[in-house]
């Protein structure tokens, strides 16, 4: 007899129900390790045992549940290829500013001049 | 990198989850309640089919008609398995979520799913595979034949159940549950089942209709008896009617409430009968009147139904005794007749108006009486003595007729 989806226990707990009752058995365990509180797990030891002691009960709830008809997903893509290390070398000019670039936001002026002395908040605490 | 196989399956029930989303916002008219993502799989058949394909293509961009369509009439004749298993889980949901706002939205719903049902149980097939898989040869192969043969008649039973839990307090979810399972002989059509199948399905919910309503009828069954008993006054015996009449609407008119009021309230009727207490007749009637109007046209438009021709015409000849207006009264004897053409009180009654209006048709004709009054006068004497040749008043009418100048003895 089809129950109403929520309740199904193949839906409600993401179980394929052809897959028979050892895969049942696999995603059961994997859900009870997984689960935080004891009442989860109470629950889904108790949808374990309907699906798997009762036969006659395992079929009616897999006619109540709707068929995997997009197929099993498959493994994950592979990973794209690691890149090779870049050959150039660079060096802390590298990531100055370049002069076409600050004359491009009117920053010449404030590039040329000479850094502020450094301050500490702890010895100046004014600066 | 390279798109493989699987990358495209993933893609594909992506997007038919995505798209399913808006399909069951389009049947069930909100998001709530929707089913489990795999439901989207309802989709790939469709989209599979060189036919129908262009419907899903057309929803994708924003064009629903098609598809809809699609999942209220799939053709049987190109039904798979596995997308009549989705639309049946899918209509039933449908129906669940409606219930409470859109009845007829609702019971139409579960018809689409019965009728998928029904689909389903002439594909053992499917089921027999499904059926191994599920059960990994936990039970012994007789089991799972009749597990196989019971699972598309077991949302009948669903109905059955529902229909009666709710039997005593006349809920909705009976009512509707109720109004479902009649349908089942159209949901057959839907189907395009075979003779044997299809009696099958209609007996399964002829047996949970009945059930219902005969737990739905035994408990005002018992009062009534009681107030028999007890030689309650009218007013109980009328509020056990009123109470059955409701029981019969809640049943959608069904005819099994029909026939319970006819033979039950019958014989309470002879005795206020016998009683001449007219005006207690006439309360007890009232409630019957809707029943046995709709199980008369039943029985006019079915010969089979022959059987309760005559208790439904002696109500109508209560009726007709009782009625406040003359023509009423004629047009309710006649009716009984119509019903049943033997029925002998029927005849006794109607022979007995028929004289009455022939006198007064006489009285209108005047002293020199003539001309169409005498001659309807003495079509009526010549009817009602053709219907009961022993009434009292005939030959005094027949008498009155030959003083007029008409002999029907003649």
């Amino acid at each position: 007899m089809p129950e109403p989806t929520d309740e199904n226990p193949f839906e409600r707990w993401g179980i394929d129900p052809e897959q028979g009752p050892a895969a049942i058995t696999e995603r059961m365990r994997e859900l009870i390790e997984d689960a935080t509180d004891e009442a989860t797990q109470k629950a889904i030891r108790a949808a374990w045992e309907a699906l798997t002691l009762h036969p006659a009960r395992r079929l009616t709830a897999a006619l109540g549940a709707h068929p995997d008809s997009h197929g099993v997903l498959g493994a994950a893509p592979p990973r794209p290829p690691r890149r090779a290390p870049s050959q150039v070398s660079l060096e802390l000019r590298d990531l100055l500013a370049r002069p076409s670039a600050l004359a491009a936001l009117g920053l010449e002026r404030e590039a040329e001049a000479p850094l502020p002395e450094p301050t500490d908040p702890i010895v100046d605490p004014d600066g | 990198m390279t798109w493989r196989a699987e990358d495209q399956r993933l893609l594909e029930r992506l997007e038919d989850e995505a798209l399913f989303e808006q399909v069951w916002r389009a049947l069930a008219g909100t998001d709530d309640g929707a089913p489990h993502p795999r439901a989207a799989g309802v989709l790939v058949a469709l989209r599979e089919d060189a036919e129908t394909r262009g419907l899903v293509e057309a929803a994708r961009r924003g064009d629903m008609a098609g598809l809809l369509k699609a999942l209220h009439r799939p053709d049987p004749a190109r039904l798979a398995p596995r997308h009549a298993h989705h639309l049946a889980l899918l209509w039933d949901r449908v129906a669940d979520v409606l219930e409470p706002t859109h009845e007829t939205g609702s019971v139409l719903a579960r018809k689409h799913s019965l009728a998928m049902w029904a689909w389903l149980a002439a594909e053992p097939a499917y089921l027999e595979a499904l059926a191994e898989r599920v059960i990994d040869g936990a039970l012994p192969p007789p089991e799972v034949g009749r597990a196989v043969q019971e699972a598309p008649l077991a949302s009948l039973d669903r109905l059955g159940a529902r229909a009666l839990a709710d039997a005593n307090e006349r809920g909705d979810r009976g009512r509707l549950a109720l109004a479902a399972l009649r349908l089942v002989p159209e949901a057959c059509d839907d189907a395009g089942c075979g003779d044997e199948l299809r009696r099958r399905l209609e007996a399964r919910s002829r047996r949970h209709r009945e059930a219902a309503v005969d737990a739905a009828i035994r408990r005002v069954d018992d009062r009534i008896e009681q107030s028999l008993i007890d030689h309650a006054p009218v007013a109980e015996l009328v509020e056990h009617a009123s109470e059955a009449a409701a029981i019969w609407q809640w049943a959608g008119r069904d005819e099994q409430v029909e026939r319970f009021l006819v033979q039950r309230l019958t014989p309470a009727l002879w005795d206020r009968y016998r009683e001449r207490a007219w005006s207690d007749v006439a309360a007890l009637l009232r409630p019957l009147q809707a029943p046995v109007e709709s199980l008369a046209i039943r029985i006019e438009s079915d010969p089979s139904k022959l059987a309760y021709a005559a208790p439904c015409a002696q109500i109508f000849v209560f009726m007709a005794e009782v009625a406040s207006q003359f023509e009423r009264q004629l047009a309710l004897a006649e009716r009984a007749l119509l019903l049943c053409e033997t029925h002998r009180n029927g005849r006794l009654v109607l022979a007995d108006l028929l004289v009455e209006r022939g006198l007064r048709r006489l009285d209108r004709a005047g002293v020199f009486g003539a001309g169409d009054a005498l001659n309807d006068a003495a079509a009526d004497i010549r009817r009602a003595e053709s219907l009961f040749p022993q009434l009292k008043r005939l030959p005094a009418a027949k008498q009155r007729l030959k003083a007029k100048g008409v002999d029907l003895d003649a």
